[in-house]
């Protein structure tokens, strides 16, 4: 199982199964409801690598999560559009796409023990255009 | 033990292989002094998510109209759907729960790159002021 995310609208960044290990897709209302809510987040949560590249040969890209999950909420590029695809057997298992993502938490992880470092992502679609995620699954690989 | 879950209106059907596990709870308040009349009904539903790779670009499961279900808005018909939960044995229906008026609470879908296939958990409850027709049956052959 391999995830292919893209994210778009500031500074552009790409990254692969060699990077991406977990994809967390969470739809959430409040527990406590007696009917359905119409407080609906989506969210979504990702954990991947941070592969130090050896005599900086390949740019890290993670280093732009960071720089995103900085940015002050007066700017315009602290909303991005996230796609999201989990590939598995030439099948596009499932592709989420939040066009209007923000950063909710971001965290990276570095010890003396593993040699690579992680980080891990939660971001949630900006919540008044919830209706704007799309969501696809099981479809070729084009 | 197999399980079996379907909606009907638009249909959804999960077959035995992609359910593992479900959880059917009747919650009352802890702090009630008699019996109260604020009780809830929820389903948790725990499955797979897998791709079918021997005919590309189909779903071996459902799971895709789940998670496009529960981002269906609170405004919407759709929202509210009627479940049914087959728990089958030894060629008898063990259990059958009918919730008749199920909407989704929360649904996350979980991807490792360790793993083979995606897990989901999907919480439903009964809307409140329809409790009654909850219906649990078992003990029947097909």
């Amino acid at each position: 199982m391999g995830f292919r995310v893209k994210i778009t609208g500031g500074k552009d960044v790409e990254f692969n199964e060699g990077i991406v290990t977990g994809v967390n897709f969470i739809s959430d209302t409040p527990e406590n409801c007696n009917a359905r809510s119409t407080d609906l987040s989506v969210i979504m949560k990702l954990q991947g690598r941070i592969n130090f590249s050896l005599g900086a040969e390949v740019e890290d890209s993670t280093v732009e999560l960071a720089n995103w999950a900085l940015m002050p909420s007066d700017q315009a590029n602290c909303y991005r559009n996230v796609e999201v695809k989990v590939i598995n057997g030439g099948q596009v298992v499932r592709q989420y796409t939040y066009p209007n993502a923000f950063v909710m938490d971001y965290t990276e992880d570095l010890n003396d023990e593993e040699g690579v470092g992680t980080w891990t992502l939660l971001l949630k679609q900006k919540k008044d255009l919830t209706d704007k995620v799309e969501l696809k699954g099981n479809f070729e690989l084009s | 033990m197999a399980l079996a879950f379907s909606t009907a209106d638009p249909e959804i059907t999960l077959e035995e292989e992609s359910a593992r596990k479900i959880i059917f709870k009747v919650e009352v308040p802890p702090d009630s002094r008699a019996r109260t009349k604020d009780v809830g009904v929820t389903l948790t539903l725990i499955g797979k998510i897998m791709a079918d790779t021997a005919q590309l670009g189909n779903a071996a499961d459902s799971t895709a109209k789940i998670m496009e279900w529960s981002v269906v808005p609170a405004e919407k018909k759709e929202a509210y759907r009627s479940v049914t939960v087959k728990v089958k044995s030894g060629g008898i229906t063990t259990r059958q729960y009918e919730l008749p008026n199920a909407f989704i609470v929360d649904y996350h879908e979980d991807f490792e790159s360790a793993d083979g296939i995606g897990e989901f958990t999907l919480v439903l409850q009964q809307m409140k002021n329809k409790l009654a027709d909850v219906k649990v049956t078992g003990g029947f052959s097909e």
